[in-house]
């Protein structure tokens, strides 16, 4: 006889001998919680039960337990905490902007798996440039460490990969399809590191990451020159994998241009799949904007939404910012603002981009994205890492900023104008050839418009 | 069992005990109260198995024993003598109550059904706390507790021991109140539960008058409070048993404004004040905007409501920061703040109409309320 069969005989007895409003009060949710050696511990819900089972019905439920169990030699009662049971997760459902009156967001965050329930698949909006990262993310979250495993999604700025990423975990929880899911940006993983190294608990630190069904980290690119912490992580992730775990990674750009990763753990996340979010084309725009709006309680014109979408391309957070600019307006003049006040709100937003990027900004990005110094750039070296960035950057100088080849040539330290044309073909034959570049170009100028 | 009480005693301890009296259960002996004489002590007690209260007081027993009665015709019939003394007698299932004038007899249930309620033993480990301390604390705290059945991990009062410094805090995921409280004594290392916000509110009413110190025994899964004051014999000895909500508080200093934009210190009456005659013009929405202003050297209160009109007032104040900041808020939530706040002056922290905005003591004290604006 199982623990469970013995303890509902045990009850299917008592029930004769006990009143029915006594035996739904004490005995509620009280079940055997370990049977050794002839010992019995039942687990009762609250101390009032414990002394009540102890008290006055022990001798009862000793004897019947007895009959069932001839080796029983003695009953003791425990106050289980809840937590210790499987328990159903409550979460209640998100109230999305019905109640304006705004709530303290790190309370929301769920303190174990660390995901924020706002972010849901179902206010996802999903366009061609995020197809294939959401239907991988959405194949995941159905059947998690089957399908696509490592899943790396990368895509810049404010292009909802960190959204995609919570959605994945929370769709898993809430359908109960997994329950150890934890959720970290790469900053409290180092962190993690960091802090298990100083109080000598690296051991506690990896048995807490390789006890989980589905980890998400956001921003593995923070990782790079962190060789420890790379060395953790290569080491979780291969646990993990071991064991039927699920690992998500999201970046800003793809494994291969991420500077500083060891070659094992790029070789690592390159292994699963990889899936980009892109820019957002015109449509998808105007669909974002349109729920945004919706749900914010705003109705403008037509015209308004398609100069809106028109105008700003490259980051749907700031596409929210537009909305959140034009809610306000309504709130404040109550009515709708016509195509000339959007004009003024936006003025501000949509003109910053093209002041901004600058030669020296060009530079400081290409620079940074191939970790180097901007000084090696413009020096006279000829090292193959240094050529190649510099042809980049001299390309987009042309590119961006239309400036004339002895321009560029003299930016560069003084070379000649000839120079500056060869890299400019250079970089353009090898576009149609390599995606790779195409993407790399994609990323970089991306940093400039969003940096 | 036969005993002889004061008529006052018995009355405050049914009237106390009484509020832990299960209004409608499953179990019917639990909207009843134990008496039982033993010694020189008369023990009241009542639980709803959520939480549970035993009352002790002096009384001449001549005849040890235990009964069990309902709380209500007792205490009001207790309202309607003028004896000084009651003598309380059992005869079969009967309390007989004897006083000069009366003579009542009381239908009763069997003392062996009433539940055991859970006591602390001798030699387990407690430490102290000052009474008006943890009421005037708790009573800062408990109105904020959430209500919603989703989150029961906010729905008490949250206790983080750590040194010798007592927190108590509360939320319901819009606002936060905490309070700081020095434990003398010895207390253990680090302790934290969360005290549902009933137990809270019994805490404040029933101990609320007391002097001197209440006992705290804690275990994982209940709590009780103890309170003794062995100076002074007529004081009643009272236990307050409860269970503790199972659950992992929210961290919520993460939650704690690092720095605020803004600072004001203002009159703590005029305020609450200002905000009052503006929640007039609040509307549904209960919005009232704050505007701080370092040019004009304070704050103003202003809320509109298109069918009744509007309001707008001025008080002056000390303002630290730039230009000037404004946001809404439901002035309940900052009238309850001031509220809470007993100091003449009150410091509001402001970050504008996106961060949370604090109102503390000025000078800054053990008490720190934290409120979310509304959405523009």
């Amino acid at each position: 006889m199982t623990k469970e069969e013995l303890w509902q005989a045990t009850l299917a007895q008592l029930q004769f001998h006990i009143s029915p409003a006594n035996f739904a009060t004490w005995l509620k949710n009280t079940f055997i919680l370990s049977r050794k050696d002839g010992g019995i511990v039942v687990s009762v819900p609250n101390n009032f039960s414990k002394e009540w089972l102890e008290n006055k019905y022990n001798k009862m439920i000793f004897k019947t337990l007895r009959e069932l169990d001839p080796e029983l030699k003695g009953v003791t009662y425990t106050v289980e905490k809840a937590s210790a049971r499987p328990q159903e997760r409550s979460f209640s459902p998100i109230r999305e902007k019905e109640d304006p009156q705004m709530e303290l967001q790190e309370l929301r965050v769920d303190k174990t798996t660390r995901l924020n329930p706002r972010y849901t698949f179902d206010n996802f909006v999903v366009g061609p440039f995020n197809e294939l990262a959401h239907a991988a993310a959405w194949a995941i979250a159905k059947n998690p460490a089957s399908v696509y495993n490592p899943l790396f999604v990368y895509g810049g700025v404010g292009l909802g990969k960190t959204h995609l990423l919570q959605a994945l975990g929370n769709h898993v929880l809430l359908e109960g399809i997994r329950s150890r899911i934890k959720y970290v940006s790469s900053e409290q993983f180092t962190a993690g590191v960091v802090t298990a190294i100083r109080n000598r608990t690296v051991e506690e630190f990896r048995a807490q990451y390789r006890e989980i069904d589905v980890l998400i980290i956001d921003d593995v690119q923070f990782f790079a020159g962190k060789d420890k912490t790379q060395e953790e992580l290569f080491h979780t992730f291969n646990t993990l994998y071991e064991n039927g775990g699920q690992i998500v990674f999201s970046s800003d750009r793809p494994p291969k241009a991420i500077p500083a990763i060891e070659e094992r753990l790029k070789s690592r996340f390159e292994g699963g799949m990889i899936a980009d979010i892109g820019f957002p084309d015109y449509e998808t725009r105007l669909a974002i904007l349109k729920s945004k709006l919706q749900e914010k309680n705003v109705s403008v014109e037509d015209a308004v939404t398609e100069y809106i979408a028109a105008h700003i391309q490259r980051n749907i957070r700031e596409l929210e910012g537009v909305i959140t600019k034009l809610a306000a307006f309504c709130l404040l003049n109550n009515r709708s603002p016509g195509m000339a006040d959007t004009k003024t709100l936006l003025r501000g937003v949509i003109q910053s981009p093209n002041k901004a990027v600058s030669v020296k900004k060009i530079v400081q990005v290409v620079a940074e994205f191939y970790d180097l110094k901007e000084k090696d750039l413009v020096a006279a070296s000829r090292k193959k890492e240094i050529v190649r960035p510099r042809q980049i950057a001299m390309y987009l100088l042309r590119e961006e900023l239309k400036g004339s080849y002895p321009f560029i040539g003299n930016r560069f330290g003084g070379k000649d104008h000839t120079t500056a044309i060869y890299a400019c073909e250079k970089i353009n034959k090898d576009l149609q050839e390599s995606e790779m570049l195409v993407e790399e170009i994609g990323l970089i100028r991306q940093r400039i418009y969003s940096g | 069992m036969k005993t002889t009480v004061l008529r006052n005693s018995l009355k405050e301890g049914l009237s106390t005990t009484e509020r832990a009296v299960a209004k409608s259960s499953t179990l019917p002996i639990l909207g009843n109260i134990l008496l039982s004489a033993e010694g020189a002590v008369l023990e009241l007690a009542a639980t709803d198995l959520e939480i549970g209260i035993r009352w002790r007081m002096l009384a001449k027993n001549t005849k040890p024993g235990r009964v069990v009665v309902p709380p209500r015709v007792l205490s009001q019939l207790l309202a309607l003598l003028s004896d000084q003394s009651v003598d309380l007698q059992t005869t079969a299932s009967q309390l007989v109550l004897q006083s000069s004038e009366h003579t009542t007899t009381i239908k009763t249930l069997d003392p062996e059904e009433f539940p055991v309620i859970p006591s602390p033993k001798e030699g387990d480990s407690f430490f102290e706390i000052d009474v008006p301390l943890l009421c005037q604390g708790l009573s800062q705290v408990v109105g904020v507790v959430g209500q919603s059945q989703a989150r029961p991990e906010i729905s008490g009062v949250f206790f983080c021991l750590q040194g010798k410094t007592l927190r108590l805090v509360a939320t319901d995921s819009f606002r936060l109140a905490e309070r700081t409280i020095t434990v003398a004594g010895s207390v253990p290392k680090e302790w934290t539960c969360i005290l549902p916000q009933k137990t809270a509110r019994e805490l404040t009413s029933i101990l609320g008058e007391k002097e001197g110190k209440v006992r705290l025994y804690a275990s994982p899964t209940q709590v009780v409070f103890e309170y003794k004051n062995e100076d002074d014999p007529a004081q009643p000895h009272v236990q307050i048993i409860s269970r503790l909500i199972d659950g992992e508080y929210p961290q919520y200093q993460e939650v704690l404004p690092k720095d605020y934009k803004m600072r004001a210190v203002l009159d703590r009456a005029e305020f609450l004040n200002r905000i009052k005659a503006a929640s007039l013009f609040a509307g549904k929405s209960n919005e009232v905007r704050v505007l701080v202003d370092e040019e004009q050297k304070g704050v103003e209160v202003s809320s509109r409501s298109q069918d009744l009109g509007e309001n707008a007032s001025f008080l002056a104040g000390e303002i630290t920061g730039k230009d000037q900041a404004a946001a809404s808020f439901n002035w309940r939530f900052l009238a309850e703040g001031l509220s809470s706040i007993r100091e003449q002056n009150v410091q509001l922290g402001f970050n504008g109409d996106e961060g949370p905005a604090a109102l503390m003591p000025s000078p800054a004290g053990e008490f720190l309320y934290i409120v979310m604006p509304i959405k523009a």
